[in-house]
């Protein structure tokens, strides 16, 4: 678990506790989050994942540990770490009554914006999220996947360098949110660090540089998704798609020089390498060996573990 | 039917015996009724008949709670499903329209009567005190409880015809607090009326007699008869009969009305209308911008409805100032200016006109703020939209008193009326003035509003609808147990002392502590509904 200190990092948790009516919801929790990067939070339900947020976000005091946002301390200085973050909870919160338009430059004004630089953002933010056409349209009349994007419009007027995003894609339609993941990765492409807790794993896998795994209030994991692929593998592993394969083909495999293990994905011509060291074995060679072998090759890559294997290992069955 | 009407009846129970509020409330209520025995034990050395006193003091508290409840909790029976959107669920649910007006009022019916249960045996301690007797005793609980009836009903009614309960709440308000007084006013001008002019408008007789019923029906009226010495009247008399029918006619209306007014497509979009009603809103229009202030803005024209709706009560305010003007002039005052002439345009009812609509336009104001304060923060709630205000970078306190402005821009109108009326009879207003000049009145009365107010913004991030009538009854209560004490200890020296500063002071100084602790309160309140 990667949760040492350093210069770039925005976010800094620190052996953060916290309980509610006698359940320790969070145990210790300590993590970084780097900045620019698009960080994945996950757990299972009731894990803590919204109680970090809202203690990140200034909503909640820490009952123990301390959280730095900016450098500046969540509790002593809220203010400047308000004015820092863009914080879209989980739920929609809207003035139903107003338009697209008023409700963005209610919070433009209430972040001090002058008219003129209203103007300007609120332009931008529609742009960014493909509103403008739906400018002056009630909020009552949006659909879901609308509302959405103007909550996350509504986050971006005040220019935050944080996005803290609880459960952006929670009850959207497909495309909505591989609309709405696109959005995102658009603003990462503009130098946004994004904190985003889902319970989408395959998309967070797709869109994360980094990632924390908590469950029932304890980190299990923290840091890159490379690192995390890698987690708890003690050998360099390939795996290998053929044309074809018989039942002999694993043991040939198992006969080239580095090899420890073959193992067949059931049913499929798929199998997984696992290799000595990187040091003593060439992958090159691997492949060629096979190739030796007379197997025709479909697909060959590093075989990483993904998201949801490492979600399912480092969390605990039950319902939490 | 009845098996429908059981199973909710009980399940209304249920979810009332689990709640702690209720039970609690109660509690209070006997620790009132406590309290006002050892006010009248220990005044009884100085006043006579201790018992009637207590009786008194405690039937009147009984009158104000259950005008409260009606407003507060009968007029949520149906509207509460509304809100929740699920009338719908229950409906298709396979209970009938009448099974689900009569679990659930008479569930709540139940639930409220146990606050006239718990104190009756404490109540007949008045006895011993003297002053009472027991036919007294039972014919007051009677009519309490015949009125109860009918407030509950009405509440029914009421929740099935808004389309939410704050709705519902506002039109029991009025139903209750100022239909009984115009009911009074409007008997008192007729009857003026009917001695000052031709015997041939038969039809102010009818009206007359009709509004004289309604007042002499009326509960208030009804325990004056009550409290009066040598009462020997039977326990269920003309105001117990009344109160039954109006409650069978009340139920029936909420029936005929049920299926009409809780279809879905006046349900549904209950969430949005908490406010101002989005039919009023286009979106050919151009869009408002916000202030600098943005928080009082949004309130001002979410919640106060902006300036059209400022403009609109502005000639409401008007016209109702004219109508009541003329009303007075044409029926009480005579219609001619040989009546004048005649003696009947008598300057003292003018100035009573004048005096009336000053106290009108303050009410008017007084309730508008009272209604913003307790809708302010529970629509932030309820649209869950408290944490992004917290989140904004300003301090609560500013949040909060930003929010407030919003709400003092609404009384805008009853303000205007108000300076309007002074300004046209300047002359009445000087009479008027010089009646309540007592500085100790007015500060004591604005201190007072001003505990009243933080009390409502308090109590409606707890009590939802609860909050105007809970605060009214702190008030109520806190005046009644303070007043006494403090005329003794304070007043009186101060008094005595001839300085008007050392009788204001301390009223002001209390009440400024308080309204300073209750502000802390709601920012706590607030960040704790925004956490979570």
């Amino acid at each position: 678990m990667n949760t040492e200190s350093s210069s770039d990092a925005i976010i800094q948790v620190r052996q953060l506790s916290h309980s509610f009516k006698g359940h320790r919801a969070l145990r210790n929790v300590s993590f970084d989050v780097h900045e620019g990067s698009l960080h994945g939070f996950v757990g299972p339900n009731g894990a803590g994942k919204t109680t970090t947020l809202k203690v990140i976000c200034t909503l909640l005091r820490p009952q123990f540990g301390s959280v730095r946002v900016f450098s500046h301390d969540v509790v002593s200085q809220a203010n400047q770490v308000r004015r820092h973050l863009g914080f879209m909870p989980d739920h929609f919160s809207m003035y139903r009554q107003m338009t697209v338009f008023e409700y963005l430059d209610f919070f433009a004004a209430a972040y001090g914006l002058s008219l003129k630089q209203r103007d300007r953002v609120i332009s931008d933010v529609l742009a960014l999220t493909d509103m403008d056409v739906r400018k002056d349209s009630l909020i009552s009349s949006l659909s879901r996947g609308m509302q959405q994007r103007l909550s996350l419009a509504r986050v971006l007027v005040n220019d935050p360098k944080l996005l803290l995003l609880d459960e952006p894609a929670s009850g959207l339609d497909p495309r909505a949110r591989i609309e709405l993941m696109e959005i995102l990765r658009e603003l990462r492409g503009i130098g946004k660090t994004i904190f985003i807790s889902s319970h989408i794993l395959s998309e967070l896998a797709e869109l994360c540089d980094s990632v924390t795994i908590i469950d029932r209030g304890t980190v299990k994991y923290s840091g890159t998704m490379a690192e995390l692929g890698r987690d708890g593998q003690a050998n360099p592993s390939f795996q290998i798609t053929l044309a074809s394969a018989t039942p002999e083909t694993a043991g040939q495999i198992n006969t080239l020089p580095g090899v420890v293990s073959v193992e067949q994905v059931e049913g499929e011509p798929t199998f997984r390498i696992d290799l000595d060291d990187l040091e003593s074995v060439d992958p090159n060679e691997l492949l060629r060996g096979v190739m030796d072998l007379g197997l025709s090759i479909v697909a060959f890559a590093e075989s990483r573990k993904h998201l949801n294997q490492a979600f399912m290992d480092l969390t605990e069955q039950g319902v939490h | 039917m009845w098996t429908g009407t059981l199973a909710l009846m009980e399940w209304s129970l249920r979810r009332g015996v689990h709640l702690l509020r209720p039970h609690l409330f109660r509690v209070l209520i006997v620790g009132v009724i406590f309290f006002s025995l050892f006010v009248v034990h220990a005044s009884s050395v100085m006043f006579g008949a201790p018992g009637l006193k207590f009786f008194a003091s405690i039937t009147v508290l009984n009158v104000v709670v259950i005008t409260l409840a009606g407003i507060g909790f009968f007029s949520s029976v149906i509207s509460e499903e509304k809100d929740e959107s699920t009338i719908g669920l229950l409906k298709m649910a396979g209970i009938s329209p009448v099974s689900l007006l009569l679990g659930k009022s008479t569930a709540q019916l139940i639930s409220a009567s146990m606050v006239l249960t718990v104190q009756f045996p404490f109540t007949l301690l008045a006895i011993t005190l003297g002053g009472v007797t027991l036919s007294q005793v039972f014919a007051a609980y009677m009519a309490l409880l015949a009125y109860m009836v009918f407030v509950a009903n009405l509440g029914l009614f009421c929740s099935v015809y808004s389309k939410t309960s704050s709705r519902a709440s506002g039109l029991m308000a009025v139903l209750l607090l100022a239909g009984p007084y115009l009911v009074s006013q409007s008997h008192a001008a007729l009857v003026r009326s009917i001695g000052t002019v031709a015997d041939d408008r038969w039809l102010l007789t009818i009206a007359a007699t009709v509004l004289g019923w309604l007042d002499d029906f009326s509960v208030t009226t009804r325990i004056g008869i009550i409290l009066s010495t040598g009462f020997a009247e039977p326990i269920f008399s003309d105001q117990v009969a009344w109160c039954f029918a109006s409650s069978l006619l009340v139920f029936l209306a909420s029936w005929v009305l049920f299926e009409p007014m809780t279809r879905e497509h006046r349900t549904s979009t209950a969430i949005a209308d908490l406010m101002l009603p989005t039919r009023w809103r286009t979106d050919t229009r151009k869009p408002r911008r916000a202030w600098k202030n943005a928080i009082m803005w949004k309130d001002f024209y979410l919640l106060a409805g902006g300036w059209r709706t400022m403009i609109a009560k502005c000639f409401i305010y008007g016209a109702v100032a004219a109508c009541a003007a003329h009303f007075l002039y044409d029926v009480g005052l005579g219609r001619s200016s040989a009546s004048v002439a005649a003696g009947r345009f008598q300057y003292g009812r003018y100035a009573e006109f004048v005096q009336a609509a000053l106290v009108a336009t303050l009410f008017i104001a007084a309730a508008e703020l009272s209604v913003f304060v307790a809708k302010m923060f529970r629509d932030e709630v309820k649209q869950k939209t408290l944490p992004l205000l917290i989140m904004l970078p300003t301090s609560t306190t500013h949040m909060i008193y930003s929010k407030a402005a919003g709400g003092l821009l609404a009384i805008g109108p009853a303000a205007a009326c108000f300076i309007a009326i002074c300004v046209v009879f300047p002359a009445s207003t000087e009479s008027v003035v010089a009646e309540i000049s007592n500085p100790l009145v007015i500060w004591s009365a604005v201190s007072a509003f001003a505990v009243f107010v933080y009390l409502v913004g308090y109590l409606s991030l707890s009590v939802k609808l609860w909050a105007i009538p809970l605060a009214l009854f702190f008030v109520y209560f806190v005046s009644y147990c303070c007043v006494t004490p403090f005329v003794l200890v304070w007043m009186i020296p101060g008094r005595l002392a001839g300085s008007a500063i050392i009788q204001i002071l301390p009223i002001v100084a209390i009440c400024a502590a308080a309204c300073f602790g209750l502000q802390k309160a709601i920012e706590d309140r607030l960040n704790e509904h925004a956490s979570r």
